[in-house]
């Protein structure tokens, strides 16, 4: 096994699909497995949380190098911490919560790869495939200024945003990642929204 | 200072209002056009917001080669193919503090930890630990502009003074306790303020509305 860099089809080939048990969340059989040595389990909660890991390392640095950079380190902090990881807990609230510490740390430590493009996000890795319907543009054009205004927010609203509005976690588990009482998210959410609507409006009118 | 008709508009963003309290919200909106302006465009940014979530990243390829590079020393925890070959060096540590803490060579933390806290035991690093000595455990804690952070668990009577973190090169605070096999819980003391370790992978009530990482140490 060593050597190589395993392929999604070799990872998942002879895998059983996971069963929960009655009451558990849905990946608690994935991390059994792994925890009983199964690397190939690990790979499958690898495909299942890579999308969310990514995208709020994204909306938050503004950057999608920074943000594969950021999602690699949470996985390998999650292939030490699995093996003593609680069942019980919510796999998904522990890497937004490693996640977002993560993105924290890497805006603090002043490591950023280049001044970053707030507009640059996920589908401008796509779109050069010709071009575009006109309502496929203007809603790609409205992304990328959402995106923009996003990423210009200040860290404590932005963190809200992305995790409540955009991920659409609960509260209850937004305060989980960011060890915040939900009173304080709710104003920073709405605070969040207010300032990203006069954004938005200022930068459509320049 | 947000209105009592604005807050309305966000509990109905966040799914919270029932019927009678959207009614009564409808009523007021239509009688308000700046209010029904107001309500148009957050209900826009909500579709917006939400569009922003349906990007799904391809994930790229898992390279096992790095992780397994980057595994820890103890044989505890790992998958089996690296543990049947970790295996002689057990009796290890099975939980750590912060991520970083199972390093497997001596670093800068190494040299931080022995001249700043001769106290504390020194981590085996990559040499099996021999199975009367007690686990050494390392606690790393990202607090860039903390003054002062310590560690309190129930190993060392929850008492922060009796185990302080120091800063390490790359302003981490770094700390390291000898402690025999068991299972203890502990929580990080930056300037004063009780904190969950960010980054515990088991956690526990405190039962003063907070939680506790939880470790176990072979």
């Amino acid at each position: 096994m060593p050597g190589k860099v395993i392929s999604l089809f070799e990872r998942l080939k002879g895998v059983d699909a996971p069963s929960a048990e009655p009451g558990e969340r849905p990946d608690a059989p994935l991390i059994r497995r792994f925890q009983a040595g199964d690397t190939r389990a690990f790979g499958q909660i690898y495909e299942l949380h890579y999308g969310r890991v990514y995208r709020v390392a994204l909306r938050t640095l503004g950057d999608p190098t920074e943000a594969e950079d950021i999602a690699q380190k949470v996985f390998v902090r999650a292939w030490h911490a699995l093996p003593d990881f609680e069942i019980r807990a919510r796999l998904s609230t522990w890497l937004y919560r490693v996640t977002v510490n993560a993105c924290l740390d890497h805006l603090k430590s002043g490591r950023r790869r280049y001044e970053r493009q707030p507009a640059e996000g996920l589908l401008d890795r796509q779109e050069a495939d010709g071009p575009t319907p006109a309502a496929q543009y203007l809603a790609e054009e409205r992304k990328a200024l959402v995106t923009t205004a996003v990423s210009r927010l200040p860290e404590k609203y932005r963190m809200v945003v992305i995790l409540r509005d955009i991920e659409q976690r609960p509260y209850v588990e937004i305060s989980e990642i960011l060890s915040l009482p939900v009173t304080t998210l709710k104003m920073r959410a709405i605070r969040g929204r207010e300032m990203l609507r006069k954004l938005i409006e200022r930068m459509v009118e320049s | 200072m947000i209105d009592d008709d604005r807050l309305q508009i966000h509990a109905e963003w966040d799914d919270e209002l029932d019927a009678a309290e959207r009614a009564a919200l409808d009523a007021r909106v239509a009688a308000d056009p700046e209010l029904a302006r107001y309500r148009e465009d957050m209900r826009a940014l909500r579709g917006d917001l939400r569009a922003l979530g349906d990007d799904v990243p391809t994930a790229p390829p898992l390279d096992f080669d790095a992780l397994a590079e980057s595994a820890p020393p103890s044989g505890v925890g790992l998958p089996w193919w690296l543990a049947a070959t970790a295996a002689a060096a057990a009796a290890l540590l099975i939980g750590l503090g912060i991520s970083g803490s199972r390093d497997s060579a001596p670093d800068a933390y190494e040299e931080a930890l022995t001249a700043a806290a001769p106290e504390v035991a020194a981590f085996p690093s990559n040499q099996p630990a021999r199975p009367a000595d007690p686990g050494s455990v390392a606690f790393r804690m990202e607090a860039p502009e903390a003054r002062t952070v310590a560690v309190a668990g129930d190993f060392n009577g929850w008492k922060p003074e009796a185990l302080t973190m120091k800063r390490g090169p790359d302003g981490a605070w770094v700390a390291r306790a000898a402690l025999p096999p068991g299972r203890y819980a502990y929580m990080y003391v930056v300037d004063g303020d009780w904190t969950t370790p960010p980054d515990a992978a088991r956690t526990q009530d405190d039962g003063f509305g907070s939680r506790n990482a939880v470790i176990d140490v072979l």
